[in-house]
């Protein structure tokens, strides 16, 4: 029963003035998850985080971990461990003394201090780094010494608040490869706090997307990704193409009719699994890897636009007044395009079906 | 390829440091008059003070003045008590700092905008003002001193040591806390956030994270207020009762009997620490800004647990209530005819001309000299940034060394160069200003240093780019940005010429005489009623120019 909800957020909301930071979020979380929150600047995200850290004192709700109501607690008194996003390491301090700071705190033997650190380090692989000072490691470096101050102290919740945000491309992917190899090798339970939703995909168990102070979706990467709840969700994570209109019967079979374009389609199932009715209106989304280019398709378009991005080239092409996002895999033998051509689009007949909002 | 070649003599590349310098004929004229002015009004007061010593000017080199010093118990004493105090206000002003600083910072109460406001009040009087306060409050015939010999009999006064040090812990107070409390309010919060997360409470955060990362700012407060109480004048004259400080001791030799020689030694004793404080404090405390915030943040500070609230809370409460005491007994003191012996209502204290002249007087050469000191410290702010000048660092150095110098040193040397040929100014309103305008010009340059840096060289590249000489670009891009750091210094340096008293008492004479200083002789003379009226005028003076700094600051939106 705990297992599942290991950690349990209940109906917590705080205000900033007339700001609502946090509106009423619930949430449970399993022992050992890594559960990412993302959304844009000031979604909330940070807030519900250091509310669980108990450097906000929430308005409303409870928080509950491993059965300890823990919401009244100052921060010094939760198990719960923070890596900032500036990392706050002491600056005044070495590395070893900064990961002795929350030891000295406890009644620990010098010995078991000294060992105990030792295994943080080595789990963030700086062993030899004791004597440094913190601005004499590199950003990484830092991040890491940050993790090994809260690992130290054994944490029942590892709270990551944007840690990969300050670092480079490169050694952002590098070191969430390692942050999920840390959590795997102990086990921990862990939130993750970024506005990078392919770092988020990337890393998480599941994903849980705020906006204006609320869950909008909180599920597996592959669901946020290919199964959004709502249009919000639908943009924050990856590119999206929306249509407008009714499903449609004809001799042929179902198509999806928005006024303009009209494409084949399978049964298009709602949220809760029963079917789209014949002349429904609906929103469906579509990804635009999904969308490929066809000469034989009926559906014709212009290209308006071309952004080579490497492992991809993104075309936009104006059908029927709609500006299409259209991704094409760049392999040794795929055709190239180039502005004002005219070429075929084929669109997927299993679309997404999407809600406009929240409500 | 040809048209695109720059016109020749315009970008002439020079080799040396002096080709360039003269490129751009009209800056080098303005920077070497500058330079003239540093050493004749800054550099020169403070040698020839040095050299007087030794008795060069006088006659041979002779080491008998500092034999003299050596063996007179006398200037034994005055050099130990002046250290003493020195050390004993500067703890205390310390200690009190970071307690009010702590509230302010990490509090947003009514209360914590309080503390704030009467934290800084002292900054608007006279520093001698507290003296006067406590004089009515505790001198022989004083409020509480009455009241206490009613009550237990005994005899008990003010006067002498541990008055001067009151004093001075009131009147430097400001000083130290405004370095103390940016420090702190500039602190990276996320720093204390993760030392209770890792699960120490707020009194071991405090002891271990908040003081030592708050240590260069508590140091360089330190310091500062170390060398004003050391170099304080105006306490000792009037609450010293007869115990002895060197700035007095320099200035009663003067005075009293003349012995320029033996002032211009406890002179070096008054320059040798606030020397050494100085350079200290420019080349070993670089700005360490560690642990302050860098780039995003996003939190507040982090708020007081109950226990420290209380504790910190009750010492700020205590002490801002006694500035404001000293205020009250000021005011009241201005509009009663005898505070303490008879409170009735009088306007009678402000019926004093020769006050109000020496009032029009501090005015006239205070304003002349903040516009100058604003405007040559502009000048040179700019001149330095960016152009290139022979032994540039040294000049900036003795520019703000200006500001660190005791007054009494300043004063003594003013008198010593200007009293005689070829420069006879002394009693005139030219050497009050030329006085006041050096000592203040390093607020000037500070401030337009701390704007150039905000301003990006691109900018005048650009106005070069588009065709604008260099003297074009000085007054069309420069001067406009450089309006909100002049109007802050000026302001700064007219509230603290004003007040400033320790180095132009030498220099006035009867008919010159200044606000400050008539002040200061109505109060050793315990005309208690005369001299808080005119220190009310003051003050309300002073409270303006303030008022006007922070609507500039809102106005402009340079924090000043």
């Amino acid at each position: 029963m705990s297992e599942n909800n290991f950690l349990e957020l209940k109906n917590v909301c705080k205000y900033f003035g007339d700001v609502k930071a946090v509106d009423n979020i619930s949430i449970s979380i399993k022992r050992g998850e890594l559960i990412s929150f993302i959304g844009p600047s000031g979604c909330g995200k940070t807030t519900l985080l250091r509310t669980i850290g108990g450097f906000n004192k929430q308005d409303a709700g409870e928080i509950i971990l491993d059965n300890e109501k823990i919401d009244t607690l100052p921060p010094e008194k939760r198990s719960t461990g923070m890596v900032f996003q500036n990392y706050a390491l002491f600056p005044h301090m070495t590395v070893y003394d900064n990961v002795a700071y929350g030891l000295k705190q406890l009644k620990v033997s010098k010995k078991e201090q000294h060992n105990r650190i030792m295994t943080a380090l080595s789990q963030v692989e700086l062993d030899d780094y004791g004597d440094r000072k913190p601005k004499e490691l590199s950003g990484g470096q830092q991040q890491r010494v940050a993790i090994a101050r809260c690992l130290v102290l054994q944490p029942k919740v590892l709270l990551l608040d944007e840690p990969l945000s300050n670092l480079d491309a490169n050694l952002r992917i590098a070191l969430r490869k390692e942050i999920r190899k840390i959590k795997d090798k102990l086990d921990l339970t862990v939130i993750f706090v970024t506005h990078d939703q392919e770092e988020a995909l990337s890393i998480s168990d599941r994903i849980a997307v705020l906006n204006g102070g609320i869950i909008h979706q909180l599920d597996k990467s592959d669901k946020i990704y290919n199964y959004p709840s709502n249009k919000f969700v639908s943009t924050f994570v990856g590119q999206a193409n929306f249509f407008t209109g009714y499903l449609q019967e004809s001799e042929k079979g179902h198509y999806f009719d928005t006024g303009t374009i009209h494409f084949p389609v399978e049964k298009l199932k709602r949220e809760h699994g029963e079917d789209l009715k014949i002349g429904e209106k609906t929103t469906v989304l579509v990804r635009p890897e999904r969308i490929k280019i066809n000469a034989s398709s009926s559906l014709k378009g212009t290209i308006t636009n071309i952004i080579y991005n490497g492992n991809f080239t993104r075309y936009f092409v104006d059908v029927e007044n709609y500006e299409l996002k259209v991704d094409v895999f760049n392999t040794h033998d795929s055709k190239k395009y180039k502005t004002d051509d005219k070429i075929g689009i084929e669109l997927p007949t299993s679309p997404h079906i999407i809600r406009e909002s929240m409500k | 390829m040809e048209a695109t070649q720059p016109v020749k003599n315009q970008l002439k590349p020079s080799s040396t440091i002096w080709g360039r310098f003269w490129a751009e004929p009209w800056f080098a004229i303005a920077t070497i008059v500058l330079v003239v002015a540093i050493i004749l009004f800054i550099v020169a007061p403070v040698l020839a003070v040095l050299l007087k010593s030794f008795g060069i000017g006088t006659g041979q080199l002779t080491f008998d003045y500092y034999k003299d010093f050596f063996q007179a118990p006398y200037y034994w004493d005055a050099l130990l008590n002046s250290v003493l105090s020195a050390i004993i206000s500067t703890i205390i002003v310390l200690f009190l700092s970071i307690n009010i600083a702590l509230y302010v910072t990490r509090s947003k109460s009514f209360l914590s905008k309080s503390f704030q406001g009467i934290s800084l009040l002292p900054l608007v009087a006279p520093p001698f003002i507290f003296s006067l306060s406590l004089i009515i409050l505790f001198g022989r015939s004083g409020i509480v001193t009455d009241y206490i010999s009613h009550l237990f009999g005994g005899e008990f006064s003010i006067y002498g040591f541990w008055g001067v040090v009151l004093a001075q812990i009131i009147g430097y107070f400001p000083i130290g806390y405004m370095l103390i409390e940016s420090t702190m309010r500039n602190m990276n919060a996320d720093l204390e956030y993760a030392s209770q997360d890792l699960g120490a409470n707020q009194w071991k955060t405090i002891g271990s994270i908040t003081l030592p990362l708050a240590k260069s700012g508590i140091i360089k407060a330190g310091l500062l207020v170390f060398v004003m109480a050391l170099a304080d004048f105006s306490n000792p004259l009037i609450i010293g009762g007869g115990t002895r400080f060197l700035a007095s001791e320099a200035y009663l030799l003067v005075v009293g009997q003349h012995n320029l020689e033996l002032a211009a030694v406890l002179g070096v004793f008054l320059i040798i620490p606030s020397l050494l404080i100085f350079i200290f404090q420019t080349y070993f405390l670089k700005d360490s800004s560690v642990g302050t915030i860098s780039g995003e943040s996003g939190s507040y500070s982090v708020p007081l647990s109950k226990s420290v609230k209380f504790f910190v809370g009750t010492i700020s409460t205590i002490f801002t209530a006694f500035i404001l005491l000293m205020f009250i007994m000021v005011v009241l003191g201005a509009f009663v005819k005898i505070i303490g012996i008879n409170n009735t209502f009088t306007l009678e204290h402000f019926n004093n001309e020769t006050g109000w002249d020496s009032l029009y007087t501090s005015l006239f050469v205070s304003f002349v000299s903040a516009i100058l000191a604003a405007g040559i410290g502009i000048l040179q702010g700019f001149l330095f940034a960016r152009k290139p000048i022979p032994g540039k660092k040294l000049l900036e150095f003795l520019t703000l060394f200006g500001l660190a110098v005791p007054g009494t040193v300043m004063g003594i040397g003013y008198v010593l160069i200007f009293n005689g040929p070829p420069f006879f100014l002394t009693g005139t309103v030219m050497i009050l200003v030329l006085n006041m305008t050096f000592r203040k010009i390093g607020v000037g340059l500070e401030a337009a240093i701390s704007k150039m840096h905000q301003i990006d060289i691109s900018m005048e590249e650009a106005s070069n780019d588009l065709g604008a000489g260099p003297y074009k670009t000085f007054w069309k891009v420069i001067v406009p940005l450089m309006v909100p750091p002049f109007a802050a210094g000026f302001i700064y340096a007219l509230m603290t010429a004003m007040v400033s008293i320790s180095s132009v008492v030498f220099l006035i004479s009867p008919n010159t005489n200044l606000v400050a200083i008539y002040i200061l002789n109505l109060a050793e003379q315990a005309k208690i009623g005369l001299a808080s009226a005119m220190s009310f005028i003051m003050i309300v003076i002073v409270l303006a120019c303030l008022g006007l700094l922070k609507f500039v600051e809102k106005k402009t939106g340079v924090r000043i």
